[in-house]
């Protein structure tokens, strides 16, 4: 609802003139119960990020995107690549999905949102907290639902914004380009659409005395391939993606040896999505996904093969006063990973052709869903259960309750009441069933459990929100004043109980009989989450102001705080349409209160504060600029406090100055 | 003589004709009468010579005075005396025949590379590399040869062994020593025993009395049980003889025991060793004090628990490399400069590199000189 007011924030002024009423512009969103619906209906709260809001906010790719929206924690991971947290919950707990469908997750169960293009997303939709029964595994903290947009006219357009990191560039004078093509075009009754995307970086390093660098060069390539069209009341929907990401980071000195030791990644990406569907009543969805990569220090290379399919059905239905909808959906995982093998040298023995990790596994789940909603005048009830059986840990089930309570009747003076209580899972990843990771030259090895369960939450939420003008709330007058400064306010606090959390354990007999320390995946952790998100919009004339603020308080089962959380995060936003058709941006964002985890020795830093710009224009109805500043205090992590193993929550993000522009053909 | 002793001295003759500049001088006109070996400054790196992967380990040895490694198996190897100094994965072996029996001394001519409470330099193992560290190699001399009795050889030792009696070498009796316990963990139970009493007969036992207590944890133990008295008459014996302590007697070899004892059947003397092992998928301690009451089997890793045989590496007294300085997860020489004393030589040994060109681990380069009076 915030967003959804902020998203009203980004449009160009001949949109803003027609939105006197935020209700003529209600968004529709999907995610909460995979059916369409006006946002401020949805039993469950969604929040909306626009795809005119990403490409202000994005350089060609969700992970910068995402830290604009309140309540997300975006972490960078040791591939450099994007993860967000959710309500307490690390990446591994959060779903993302494209279409309502599932991605690959490189990492674990986290997808890479540095892997995932903005050019052609019609919104995305943030669900905060359980969403199991309709999504099933990984939709613990959260789900992350990027919509592709469905064209509906002819068009054409190019952009290209070029990009500089300041002073911690590696060489002074380095450009990172990012270019956009985008079309759309009708062909013989079938809407086709073609989209690319390049984005050349060159990466930054803070510290030129040093050989490490701080962030890899990056060279990422996307390209979409979409045809639609509707027979009837039937739509047909076919898509192709392909994505491949170079990444190259200098990182040590060889011991001993004139060479050096560079971070590598090479990624390719092969996705096919057919969707059938009529109308609201069912649809049939299906994606296949390949993701090739080899990624790894340049002495240690590994080689991963993922594969997953998914075949997605549902259908609505409905008894009486109550609609159902119901679905089936067929998963597969598959998964081979090679550490690479050595190179012969000198006059010793052959070459190895490498060492298997995980030996092309794989696991296969049926689940099957069911949600009921009855609706009673302007209230809402839901409930649902989502069934698993998977192929190694047999049967699971989630169940979960929610209810949409409208406090008022008035449009114009609305206060709402969200509550929900529910059990969610995640199912064990194939690494974590089957891996083998021998560094018994070093004294240890990791192993993984095919016994596994899943890792299962128990959570609750309670939401009240108002939506309305300051006039109304505050009661200056009685009737609606459309000059009066719209308001949106929302309370939300969560709870969550999770166990079976895995993690490895020192598998005790195996390390005896070995000698070596022998650790293995092992259903152990237990977590307790709970948290408070407040947050306000102020819209008014031309000007919207956004303010939020999430408290987070997490620990484990003997009261330790969870590592690599903020306990406090405050974001802000400021939009103003300016004359001549001229947009400006202010977002900050402050995160305090990280715990450092039993690894780390002290706190180099525990809080940052990120201020970013942005400004664009409409100059005619052909061409358009932007231009900005990131991260204008340069408040980015010390690398050496890192290397002592102090905890320093600042991003690795170095300030970054852009310039765009975008020509429309058509 | 030896090839590299050959060339190390060629090389100082060389220095000393040529006065110290560089062997290309055209203003030395080659001698048709100049030896034709090929000459090897003093302090060049040989190698890498690489140990395999990790999964599949390969233990390269070398011949110090050839100068070279030598293709041998495990067990060729096992029964060669040719080698002098053997490298696997992390570890480095000496030859332990009796033919050359090799001992290292540790020249600690980098001890500043570790603070005074121990802790690694990190600056001093990243910015250290072959060049930078030539000259204190250089500097060992036969001047900082030791004597004999400082070289430390590979020495294998059995946990259990025969630390369970005392001999008194001048009644030359043997008699049990029972203030020594041992734990044994085998077949998910803990054992925790001591040799109460034992009669010998000639030069072997004929009896041995254990004073043993069972923690079994798959019986939901916690903690060792109370001690009782397990007697076994080795005096007859035929064959090996395999314990349980658990059941409390004498097994065959193909049941789950816990110890044992060998037997001599020699002529007409029978009776068991004084050595006892322990089976190959069992672990054992020493509880020299009687210290453990019971066994945290969640903790079991940290007590010590180590297999039958144990080989104790001259090379881990004094670790040549530190593991992990720059979160790299990788390899850095100290530098030091070993003193290697075979049965004809004594050789300085520098390890330089775990890598190769391309950063793979399990390569080893090092310089190597003998020492010789000049």
């Amino acid at each position: 609802m915030l967003l959804n007011a902020s998203a009203y924030g980004q449009l160009n002024q001949a949109q803003m003139s027609e939105q006197t009423d935020a209700s003529h512009l209600e968004t529709l969103v999907v995610t909460g119960t995979r059916t369409e619906l006006a946002q401020s209906r949805s039993p469950i709260s969604i929040d909306v990020i626009t795809g005119a809001q990403l490409q202000q906010v994005s350089h060609g790719t969700l992970a910068s995107a995402l830290n604009y929206i309140p309540g997300v924690v975006t972490k960078r991971n040791a591939k450099d690549g994007y993860t967000v947290q959710m309500q307490g919950f690390d990446g591994d707990h959060v779903l993302v999905l494209v279409n309502s469908q599932p991605l690959i997750a490189p990492t674990g169960s986290s997808v890479d949102l540095d892997q995932v293009s903005v050019l052609n997303i019609e919104r995305i939709e943030i669900l905060r907290g359980a969403a199991s029964v309709l999504y099933g595994s990984s939709a613990m903290g959260g789900v992350i639902n990027v919509i592709t947009r469905k064209a509906q006219k002819n068009s054409a357009k190019f952009r290209y914004q070029a990009s500089n990191y300041t002073q911690n560039s590696i060489d002074s004078g380095d450009i990172s380009g990012l270019y956009q093509l985008d079309v759309n075009q009708m062909i013989l009754g079938w809407q086709g659409s073609i989209s690319a995307q390049k984005i050349d970086d060159p990466g930054f390093d803070y510290d030129e005395n040093t050989l490490a660098q701080s962030a890899p060069s990056t060279d990422k390539t996307f390209v979409n391939l979409g045809l639609a069209r509707t027979f009837g009341d039937v739509n047909i929907s076919l898509k192709s993606r392909y994505f491949s990401d170079d990444k190259v980071k200098l990182r040590y000195a060889i011991p001993g040896q004139s060479g050096d030791i560079s971070y590598l990644s090479n990624v390719q990406q092969w996705q096919q999505d057919f969707s059938l569907s009529q109308n609201q009543l069912w649809k049939i969805q299906g994606r296949l996904l390949q993701h090739d990569e080899t990624s790894g220090d340049s002495n240690g290379l590994r080689d991963a093969e993922i594969k997953l399919a998914e075949l997605d059905s549902q259908y609505q239905w409905q008894i009486k006063d109550v609609a159902f909808i119901s679905g089936l959906v067929l998963h597969r995982d598959e998964l081979y990973q090679m550490k690479q093998g050595v190179t012969a040298s000198g006059v010793d023995v052959s070459a190895s052709n490498g060492t298997v990790e995980i030996d092309d596994k794989s696991r296969n789940s049926i689940e099957g869903y069911t949600q009921g909603s009855w609706q009673l005048a302007d209230h809402e009830l839901v409930a649902g259960t989502r069934v698993q059986h998977d192929s190694d840990f047999g049967w699971h089930s989630a169940t979960r309750v929610n209810g949409l309570f409208a406090l008022s009747n008035d449009k114009h003076d609305l206060w709402q009441l969200r509550v929900g209580a529910g059990q969610s899972y995640r199912v064990p990843t194939l690494k974590e069933r089957f891996y083998i990771f021998d560094h018994s030259n070093l004294g240890y090895m990791v192993l993984g459990n095919e016994s596994l369960d899943p890792e299962i939450a128990l959570s609750a939420n309670l939401e009240l929100s108002y939506h309305g003008s300051v006039a109304k709330l505050l009661a200056f007058k009685r009737t609606p004043n459309e000059r009066s400064p719209r308001l949106s306010l929302r309370a939300n606090a969560h709870y969550s109980k999770a166990k079976d959390f895995i993690n490895t354990v020192t598998d005790v007999d195996a390390s005896a009989q070995t000698g070596l320390l022998i650790s293995r995946y092992e259903n152990v952790d237990k977590t307790y989450i709970k948290g408070v998100d407040l947050s306000a919009k102020l819209s008014w004339a031309k000007i919207d102001y956004q303010l939020s603020y999430s408290y987070l308080h997490a620990t484990d089962d003997t009261g330790e705080y969870l590592s690599d959380r903020p306990s406090h995060q405050i974001k802000s936003n400021i939009n103003w349409q300016l004359p001549f058709d001229i947009n400006a941006l202010a977002y900050v964002v402050y995160e305090a209160g990280e715990h450092p985890s039993s690894a780390q020795t002290g706190i180099e830093k525990d809080s940052w504060l990120s201020v970013n710009l942005n400004v664009n224009q409409h100059i005619n109805d052909q061409w358009q600029w932007n231009a900005g500043i990131d991260n204008l205090f340069d408040e980015h992590q010390e690398s050496d406090a890192i290397a002592s193993g102090l905890l320093d929550v600042r991003p690795l993000a170095s300030r970054r100055v852009f310039a765009g522009v975008t020509y429309q053909f058509y | 003589m030896k090839i590299s002793y050959l060339a190390s001295l060629s090389a100082v003759m060389l220095l000393t004709a040529c006065g110290g500049s560089s062997s290309s001088d055209s203003s030395v006109e080659p001698s048709p009468t100049e030896p034709t070996t090929p000459v090897v400054e003093e302090g060049t790196v040989v190698g890498p010579f690489s140990t395999g992967t990790t999964s599949e380990p390969v233990r390269v040895y070398f011949d110090l005075d050839a100068g070279e490694v030598l293709e041998l198996t495990d067990e060729e190897a096992a029964d060669n005396s040719v080698w002098d100094i053997a490298f696997q994965r992390t570890k480095v072996y000496l030859n332990t025949q009796s033919e050359n029996s090799v001992g290292a001394f540790f020249t600690d001519v980098n001890s500043e590379f570790f603070a005074a409470n121990g802790a690694a330099v990190v600056d001093s193992f990243l910015n250290a590399d072959a060049d930078s560290e030539l000259d204190d190699y250089l500097a060992i001399s036969t001047t900082d040869i030791p004597e004999d009795d400082s070289f430390v050889g590979d020495t294998q030792e059995s946990v259990i062994g025969a630390k369970f009696y005392d001999y008194d070498i001048t009644t030359h009796v043997v008699s049990a020593n029972d203030d020594r316990y041992f734990i044994v963990d085998s077949d998910d139970v803990y054992s925790k025993f001591r040799v109460t009493d034992l009669t010998t007969q000639g030069r072997t036992m004929s009896s041995i009395t254990f004073g043993v207590a069972v923690q079994d944890t798959l019986a939901g133990d916690t903690e060792f049980g109370a001690e009782s008295a397990l007697t076994i008459n080795t005096a007859d014996c035929t064959e090996n003889l395999y314990i349980d302590f658990d059941l409390g007697a004498a097994l065959s070899a193909t049941d789950a025991w816990d110890i044992s004892l060998a037997c001599t059947t020699i002529d007409d003397i029978t009776g068991a060793e004084f050595d006892i092992h322990i089976a190959e998928d069992a672990t054992a301690l020493v509880d020299e004090d009687n210290t453990y009451a019971a066994i945290d089997s969640e903790a079991a890793q940290y007590y010590g628990f180590t297999s039958d045989v144990t080989q104790q590496l001259a090379f881990d007294i004094n670790p040549w490399y530190q593991y992990n300085l720059n979160a790299g997860h990788l390899l850095w020489s100290q530098y030091g400069v070993y003193l290697v004393k075979t049965n004809t030589s004594t050789f300085k040994v520098q390890i330089t590199s775990y890598y190769d060109e391309a950063g793979t681990s399990g390569n080893y380069s090092f310089r190597f000189d003998e020492l010789t009076s000049e």
